[in-house]
This record gives structure tokens, sequence and C-alpha cells, in this order.
């Protein structure tokens, strides 16, 4: 029994043989197609292109080699003994890592199919099947169809699959088979085969009790007439009319066939509800409409998405019943692949998906801030900000979950958008965020408080003040010093004064005492002296006496002049130095 | 880090059925990998030990309580229990690698355990387990029957195949090429009367499903289906079973699994073969949902196909056709009496099943082109083009295409296994007639023109007087000319039984042959003269 894993380190793919190294490069080739069309729309040229150039190269292959067979495991794809497709790693010596191909094998492997064929004079049709048969089941999109049955929809001549059922009956033997078929004798031994010699296939759903499952018909729905009558005239009699009957059924098909199913489904639920008025009936399919919502979002869908959702709306004015689902769907969905589509999509298409999350509300929120944070282009990032202000502008505590998230910027994201948003309702989320443990997020903290009032964000922006960052400090003491407070003045002073503060580094220390000067008033006067005259006949030329001093001049006033003054008739020369120093910057701004 | 499986008490029903299996393998192979890992550690009558086998038992237990058994083997690279192929999913996979690679190590393809093993035998078992290299293959296998493990044992080989001796196994002949056989071979393909005799029927197809049985209601002489038509009716029937089985109200239903389940029944449309056969095999009556299910999807399919649909469609009218009377579940338990003695409120609960069908298929399942399909077909399948039928719709309504197509083929094999006396009485050919007579104004023609296609003027498992004045049995319609289908003759014109190789075949009845007329019930066989002829 072979596992199909292979510990062995695989050699390099610069070591393949010709036909594997063709095979591999195409694989490369099909998984950047893949990941090319996820991206844009199916009529973008681009999409287009990387479609046509696929065809060419596996052509040439089979052309060259001959039909290609494929053998597929769970993290590889083989060419007769090649892995073509591997894991993720590096070899020694090789150049070239594996790369989104990596993901291949384990999308075949999952639904079923251990084996893929490409025979010679491949249709285009074929590939392009087995193409959107890719592309469907790597969206992330359930669509009730796996692998397998795609392919099998698509009935290609010329690729091939092979691959195991969901179930199947499995014998088992004592022995192994002696040449050829599946049994082999097994006398000899006390244990043959399964009990009942057939098989081990359980006895589902009758066994585990009646009630279970949705087999339970009890009762005929049909009354059968109390005549028949001979077949043979009764069809010799319906044919005269079968002619035109077949040409409007079949004009009623194809009517049918072709009218997009999100066109019919409203007028199907519409009709369900008034065949069936009632809260548990309205209730039902209302949370069937919130998942085909979901279902539209994660398809990048928006015009269907927008009209799902009035159809919501209908059936669930308020939201009430829906809300919870619609949460849970939508914050379960791939926010990474919408997000690399909305990056790519024209703006059009960027304003409808945020004028829908603006619609939904507060389910999209979880959304709206997964696009803002995995978003590349500003241009998204900007939109989905907007979105979020909209979103949150009555409600902002709705940030409050992302404010704390662990993940730094999405934390700087919340606080950014708490900024734009701009009232004092902000404050206590602000609040919450000015503790993150992540500098960057503070400082976002720092620059969204501004349009809050003073009053309100001075104490945040105090407890900023202890920060060794430059910038952050910089940033708070630039918003505390947009007018004169002595509480303000009076904490910083503290600082200054605190025995850490020569540990801070000198920018720091600069920024501090210039801030002061900044928002102080004569209270700070005495302070400032006793600390230019620190150290009496032992005062050393240190930066805080210079500082002092020139905090002093920066203030002006008479006290703080006459302090400076009796500074330059000081005992102590670094003392009277400092001192001078700030007077002939006065005199010379 | 040691795998920390949720003990199969915490939830010993996640769902019914294949989702059990499902559910339970996973379970049981993370059990499995840890018990294995903890085994190399310490000895057996370690405690910690000792408590991963208990661990293992309560995951085995709800599973060895319901089916008996559990048998856990690889095939190639995949896992299956009871038949059920364990899901491979990214969080799952390392499990599943190792499990194969313990198995592959031992040269075994994998373990049975039944129900009454112990933590005693459990012990004893994984002594010699965690010894491969000196336990392994039939060596292993001999070892625990020497030490008298019963419960556990190894399985040193795995197949799809069926053995090839000694079992009476019909080797799946091909519809084409298959050979006549007594009408009361026991173990034969023929399924005349009861076939489902050890080793016969039951070896074949998926599951103990369908094959085989007792005839059904209103199919005096039912017989299985044969060959590719058989396998394929046999897995519907499976299939059928899983997806209803394994949906309960609360449930998501299956879609999926319904596609992959219908597949070979749309495939047996394209490909000719008389896919209709699966009709004469109604079974017991556990399993009449799941045939009925089952039949409908193969009349209306077939008629689909006449009707030129695509694959998708077909897979869609399939899956529509297996689930077109899901409501019923929802009303059975008020409705006490048989159809032509119901009371209002039990006429009232009938009626409101098509649409609790499409309520719990919305409920069920997330919208896109084959749920709605579905929808609509369980809700409008007892509706008429002429605005007749129920559930009454609001405003102009019309009745989708497929939903007439399962409307005919719900309606014409609820007449051919009707639970009214009469029903038990009423042949294929007079359940037609019925269609085309007394109920023919109900339907679109161009239904009805499918439907005899689809089944031809004589269904199959019906039996015609041959213009000789020979009995034969219809084997399938005949697409050429309606009124000449492939036949067995069963009673010679001289009125002898025929058996074995003086079974007469007809492939198709030649143009100078006819049928001269269908026989009614009471003029069939009864099962006394087959065990005669037998």
């Amino acid at each position: 029994m072979s596992t199909g894993f292979s510990p062995i380190r695989h050699p390099s793919f610069r070591d393949l043989t010709p036909a594997g190294m063709a095979a591999h490069e195409w694989f490369r080739q099909l998984a950047r197609a893949l990941k090319t069309c996820r991206l844009y729309h199916a009529d973008n040229p681009v999409v287009l292109q990387v479609r046509q150039q696929l065809l060419e190269p596996l052509m040439h292959a089979i052309e060259t080699y001959g039909a290609l067979s494929f053998r597929i495991t769970a993290a590889e794809i083989f060419l007769l003994d090649e892995a073509v497709v591997r894991p993720a790693q590096q070899t020694d010596g090789d150049d070239a890592p594996t790369g989104k191909e990596s993901m291949l094998p384990f999308l075949f492997y999952r639904d079923g199919i251990r084996g893929l064929s490409f025979l010679p004079a491949l249709p285009a049709r074929d590939l392009d099947a087995l193409f959107d048969a890719l592309l469907a089941a790597s969206s992330g999109v359930d669509t009730h169809d796996d692998l397998v049955t795609l392919m099998w929809q698509a009935n290609t001549t010329h690729v091939l699959i092979d691959s195991v059922p969901i179930e199947q009956t499995i014998y088992l033997s004592s022995r192994r088979p002696t040449g050829g078929g599946g049994g082999g004798s097994h006398q000899g031994q006390s244990y043959v085969w399964s009990p009942a010699g057939d098989e081990i296939r359980a006895d589902i759903g009758q066994m585990s009790g009646a009630a279970a499952g949705l087999h339970k018909d009890t009762f005929d729905d049909w009354v059968m007439p109390a005549e028949t009558t001979p077949v043979e005239a009764a069809y010799q009699k319906l044919l005269p009319a079968i002619e035109f009957a077949r040409m409007r059924l079949s004009t009623e098909w194809v009517g049918e066939r072709s009218t997009d199913w999100t066109l019919q489904a409203p007028d199907v639920l519409r009709q369900v509800v008034a065949m069936s008025p009632g809260p548990d009936t309205t209730t039902l399919l209302a949370r069937s409409t919130a998942n085909w919502l979901v279902g539209a979002i994660q398809r990048s869908s928006w015009n269907e998405a927008q009209e799902t959702l009035e159809l919501l709306r209908e059936f669930d004015p308020d939201g009430s019943l829906t809300q919870a689902e619609l949460t849970t769907g939508i914050s379960g969905l791939d926010a990474q692949s919408i997000t690399e589509r909305l990056d790519e999509s024209e703006t059009d298409d960027q304003a409808r998906f945020f004028a829908l999350t603006v619609s939904l509300g507060r389910p999209a929120l979880d959304l709206a801030c997964s696009v803002m944070a995995i978003a590349t282009k500003g241009r998204t990032r900007a939109a989905a900000c907007t979105m979020l202000c909209y979103l949150c502008n009555d409600e902002p505590e709705l940030l409050e979950p992302y404010v704390l998230d662990s993940r730094w910027y999405v934390a700087r994201n919340a606080a950014f958008v708490l900024g734009q948003i701009g009232t004092d309702a902000v404050v206590p989320l602000l609040e919450l965020a000015s503790r993150h443990p992540e500098t960057r997020v503070r400082r976002q903290v720092v620059a969204s408080l501004g349009g809050v009032s003073a009053q309100r964000r001075t104490p945040i922006l105090l407890a900023q003040l202890d920060t060794r960052d430059p910038q952050l400090l910089a940033a708070a003491l630039k918003m505390l010093t947009r007018e004169k407070d002595r509480d303000v003045a009076q904490t910083i002073l503290r600082l200054i004064e605190a025995p850490d503060f020569e540990s801070r580094n000198e920018d720091n220390q600069r920024a501090l005492f210039a801030a002061l000067a900044e928002v102080a008033d004569d209270t700070v006067v005495p302070a400032l002296e006793a600390l230019l005259h620190k150290g009496g006949w032992f005062a050393r030329r240190t930066l805080q006496r210079l500082a002092a001093a020139r905090t002093l001049q920066r203030l002006g006033t008479d006290k703080a002049l006459a302090a400076l003054e009796a500074g330059l008739s000081a005992r102590s020369d670094v003392v009277r130095s400092a001192a001078l120093e700030a007077m002939s910057a006065r005199m010379n701004p | 880090m040691t795998p920390n499986p949720s003990p199969a008490t915490r939830d010993p029903a996640p769902g019914p059925g294949d989702q059990r299996c499902k559910t339970a393998g996973l379970q049981l192979i993370m059990r499995m990998a840890s018990t294995i890992r903890i085994g190399r550690t310490y000895q057996a009558e370690n405690q910690v030990f000792v408590q991963q086998l208990q661990g293992l038992i309560e995951v085995l237990q709800p599973l060895l309580d319901e089916s008996g058994e559990a048998v856990l083997v690889a095939l190639q690279d995949d896992l299956y229990l009871n038949g059920v192929r364990i899901p491979v999913k990214a969080n799952n996979f390392k499990f599943h690698r190792s499990m194969l690679e313990e198995f592959r190590r031992r040269d075994i393809a994998g373990l049975r355990l039944q129900k009454g093993v112990d933590e005693r035998e459990l012990t004893q078992f994984f002594k010699l387990f965690l010894q491969p290299d000196v336990y392994a293959g039939t060596t292993f296998l001999s070892a625990c029957l020497a030490q008298g493990i019963d419960h556990v044992t190894p399985a040193i080989h795995a197949s799809t195949e069926a053995p090839d001796d000694g079992f009476d196994y019909d080797p799946l002949p091909q519809w084409d090429a298959e050979e006549p056989a007594a009408p009361s071979d026991p173990g034969g393909s023929s399924g005349w009367g009861s076939g489902n005799a050890p080793g016969g029927e039951a070896g074949v197809g998926t599951g103990d499903t369908s094959a085989g049985g007792t005839p059904g209601p209103g199919l005096p002489g039912g017989r299985a289906p044969k060959g590719a038509a058989r396998k394929n009716y046999a897995q519907a029937v499976s299939g059928a079973r899983s997806l209803l089985a394994t949906t309960t109200l609360q449930d998501g239903l299956e879609l999926r699994h319904g596609k992959r389940v219908v597949q070979p029944l749309v495939d047996g449309a394209f490909s000719g073969e008389p896919v209709v056969v699966g009709l004469s095999s109604l079974t017991h009556k556990d399993e009449y949902t799941y045939a009925h299910a089952v039949n409908v999807c193969l009349v209306a399919v077939t008629m689909g196909r006449l009707l030129d649909m695509d694959r998708r469609a077909l897979a869609d009218l399939g899956v529509a056709a297996l689930l077109h009377d899901v409501g019923k579940s929802a009303v059975s338990a008020l409705i006490h009496h048989p159809i032509d003695a119901f009371t209002p409120e039990e006429q009232a609960a009938a009626e409101r099943h098509p649409l609790e069908g499409a309520k719990l298929i919305a409920r069920s399942t997330t919208l896109n082109q084959t749920t709605l399909r579905c929808m609509r077909v369980a809700l409008e399948h007892h509706m008429f083009p002429d605005g007749s039928g129920y559930p009454a719709a609001k405003g102009r309504w019309p009745q989708s295409v497929m939903s007439r197509v399962v409307s005919v083929a719900d309606c014409y094999v609820s007449l051919l296994g009707h639970r009214s006396e009469r029903g038990a009485n009423t042949t294929p050919y007079e359940a037609l007639g019925m269609m085309l007579g007394p109920l023919r104004k109900r339907f679109d023609p161009a239904m009805l023109w499918a439907l005899v296609n689809s089944v031809g003027f004589y269904p199959p498992g019906q039996l015609v007087l041959l213009d000789d004045g020979s009995t034969a049995e219809v084997l399938a319609p005949n697409p050429v000319d309606l009124a000449r289908p492939h036949v067995r003759v069963i009673v010679s014109a001289k009125g002898e039984r025929l058996s074995g190789e003086a079974v007469e075949l007809h492939r198709p009845l030649p143009p100078e042959r006819s049928v001269t007329r269908a026989l009614k019930a009471e003029e069939y066989p009864s099962a006394a003269e087959d065990e005669a002829a037998a």
C-alpha cells in the first residue's frame, strides 16, 4: 500500500526531466493565472490573456512528450515519479523556490481527485473547463459543487480526472490477493471477510432511528384513479398535439435556463412568504436571504449583494431577525481575497462595495475593518476609512473591539477612524487605544485627539508623556502646547524634576523644556530657578541647567527674567554661564 | 503537543448517518494517533496509556452501538470509516498522514473493531500493534488471533472489488453482455423475487441497499436492475439514503453529496443505458422513501434527457427529484389514514408538504441555482399547468419546466408504489395508462410524451403476452419502437416455465414479433410457481 507521502527530500527542480520541467513550469503558470483571475473580472483583458497563454505551453508539452498523466497526493503532483509540484521548501542548491502552485495539490486532493490526465489534441474548451472549475473551487465560495462535479458537468473529453467516491463498499481480506482482482483466498484463517460475507458499509439512517433524517415518507400524495386506459391508444391520441407542445416547452426551457437565478430567486421567496404568511416563514426566508447575501459578498458580486440586501429588508426591515446571522456570516468571509479584488477593482466597483457595507451597517463592520487593514492601495484604504466613519459616526463604541485588537494595524486604523469622527464621544475609545502596547497605535491616538476638546484630550496626552518614543512625545507635546495650561505645566515640570529625567535622551529632555515654556506661567519660575542653581558650588554644565535657563528666558515674564538675572550674579560659573547664554539668546533670537 | 480529540461522549451524535461517520472518523484517527504516540512512551499498564484507551473506547462506542463495528481502512491515500471517506482538511491532514503511515509500517490495510471490544482486549492489541518490526501483515493478524483478540483485528487487504471466489459473486455484467439467469436463482443476477441471498445481491453495489429484497408494492414480481444500470441504481439508492438520512430538520443538506449521487444516473441517461430498469426494484418497506426518491430521479433524468436538457441541468433536476418530497417529513406525524380516507386536517397537512419542502431546502442550504431549482420543484410538484393543484399560488405563477418533469415522474412512480389496496395490484402498464388517461389533463402533453418515451408502452418489470402465446418480462424500453421492448420470455407458448439457458431473450423484440397485451396483476405467476419452476 502506497501512502503517497514521500519523506525524501525532493531534488532540485533543475534536475527534472524535460517533460517534468515543462509540467512544473506549466503548473506554476496555472497557479499564477488562477491568482490573477481571482483578482479581476472575467472580461478583463489581463484575464483573457493569461487564460490564453495557458493553452499553448500545455499543448506543446503534450505534442512533445505525449499524453501527460499526473498522480496527485495531498502535497505533490507527480509526473511518473517526479514531483513537478511540491510543498514550499527551499532545497539545497535550488534557486527556484516553490510558489503559489504549492497550493494546487491540496485543491485537487481535498475534493477526492487523485489523478489528472491531458490527452493529445486537447481542445481549448476542456482546459477552460478545468480552469473554471479550479477557479470556482478555490474561490472560497460555497458553490455546492466540488471539483469532481464541476469537471463532470463540463464533460471534458481530453482532460480526465481520476477521483475517489465519497463512499464505497470496501471488502476486507486476511490475505493479499494472489493475483488480479480484488478478492483473494482466505482459507485457513478464522478471520475472513466481514460478517455476513458482504460489506462493511453501515446501515445508516435506518438503524439510527427512523426519526432521524428527512426520509419520513409515510403517506401517498397522489390519488390513484379508478380507471386506466390502453397506453398505445392514449399515446396515439396525444401525438397530434405533441409537436407544438414540445416546441412551446423548448421555448419555455430556453427562457428559464437563460434567466439568471438571482433574478428568479426573489420571486420564489416572495411566493413562499405569500403562500405561508407568518413570522416563522419570514424569519426562515430572511435568514436564507442573509446567507445568500453573504455568498454574494464573497463572490464580490456587489450588485447582486445590493439587490439581495433590498430583498432582505423586505423580510426583515429593521434587521432584527438576521443581524446575528449576517454578522457571523460576514465575519467568516475570506477578507483577504475580497480585499485583493477590491484593490484591483475600478473605483465604481469599490464604490458599490462601500455603499453596500454602509447599507449593511453593523454586521459589515468586521469586514470593513479587515479591508482597511489588509488593503495595499491607498485609495482602497481611504474609501474603507470613509465607510467606517459613516458606519460608526453615531455609535463609535462599535469600534471598541478593533481598538483593542492585538494586530497593531487594526487598532491603529480604528484610532484613525475615531479621529475622523472626531467628537468627544470617541474619547473613551481613544483612551483605551492609548494604552495599546504598540507605539504606532499610540501615535495615531495622539493625532486623532486633534478633533477632541482640549479638556477631554489633555489627560490622555499627559499620560503619553512618559514615553521614550521621540515622535510620540513630540506629537503629544505639540498638541498639549496649543494653549497655556497650568496643570499641563505642572505635569511637565514633575517629569523634568523626576529622578529618571536624565535617563531620557536629550531630544526628549529639550522637547519637554520647550513645551514647558509654551504652557507655563510664573508658577513654574521657582522650580526652574532651582534647576538653574542646582548643585551649588559643585554645579556642572548640564543640559537641564541650560534648558532651565532657556525656559526662563522663553517665559519672558518679569519674574522669570528676574530669576535669570539672578543667575547672572550667581557664584557658580556654570550657572552664570547658562544664564548668560539664555540672555544672549533673548538678545539675538 | 498531544492531540486533544473531543471525546465522543461530549458529542455522541453530531449528525446522523454518514455525517456521523465522518465526524467519528476524524475523532477516531486523532485518538488513534494520540494513543500510538503515548504507547511509545508509556507501558501498556501505565495510567496515562490506559486513559488513552478509555478515550478511544469512548470515541468508538457510539459507532459500535449503531453499526456493530468500526472498520477503519486505508485505500491508497484515503482513510475510510465504515465505507465513508474521512474528509481531508488542512487541520486534520497530519492525523491522516500519521495513520496511513502507521498502517503502511505494519503492512496492513486497516483495522476492524467490533462491538464488545473492551479495554483489556485493546491493551493486548496495542501491545502487538506497537511492535511494528515484529508484528506486521499476516503475522500481526495471526498473533492477534492466537492471543484471543477477537474484537480488534487487522485487515491485511482492502479492496473495492468483491471477492472472486466462493461467494457467488455476480461480476456486474454490462447490460448488453448480460446472460440470462434462472428466474429464481437465489444468488444470481436475475433477482427474480427475492434476490438478497448471501454473497449475491448484497455483494454488489454500494451498501446493503436495494438490489434484491422483496417485491415492492405495486410491482408483482419486482426485479432488480441489471449490470451497470443496477450498480448505478444501487449506488443511487445508497446515496439517496445518505442524502436524506444524514439530513435532519436542523442540519444542512449535503447537496454536494447529492450531485455526486445523480452523476452516474445522468451518465446512464446520456449513454442510452436504460436507467429506468431501476424502477423495477422497489424493495422492502424501509427502503421505500429512498427507492421512491431514486425512482423519481431516474424517470425525471431520463425524461429531461429526452427534453434536451444539458448535463448541468440534469444534475440539478436529479437532485431536485431526490429532494422533491422532503417536506413530508414535516407533516407525516399528522397523517394517520390512507389517502382515500384523509380527514380534512390530514388533507390540509398533506397539501402543506410542498411548501414545507421548499422552506426546508431554503433553511438547509445556501441559495444558488441548484437550490433554487430544488426549492421550486419541491414547491410546485403538485401544481398543474392549468392552475389547479396545491399549494395555491398567489397571482400568476407558472410551474417551472423542472417541476413539470418531476411532477409527472413523481405521479407515475407513486402510482407504481401506491400504498392502497388497489395499488398493490397495479402493474406498470396500468400506471402508465392512468397517467395517459384519467390524469392526462393535469400534465403538459410534452411531459407525457417524454414519460412514455422514457419507459416505453410496456415499462420495465411489466409482464406481457406475446403474439405466439408466450409470456415475457419487459427488461427495458426500446426507444426506436416503443411497442417492441427488450424482453425475456419466461413462460413458453406451451405454458412451460423457462429457466437457466432456456430463457429466451429479445433485445429488442424483433419486427416479426409483437406484444399482444400487457398482463394484469392477477395473471402474473405466483411466488409458489416461481419456486416450483426453480
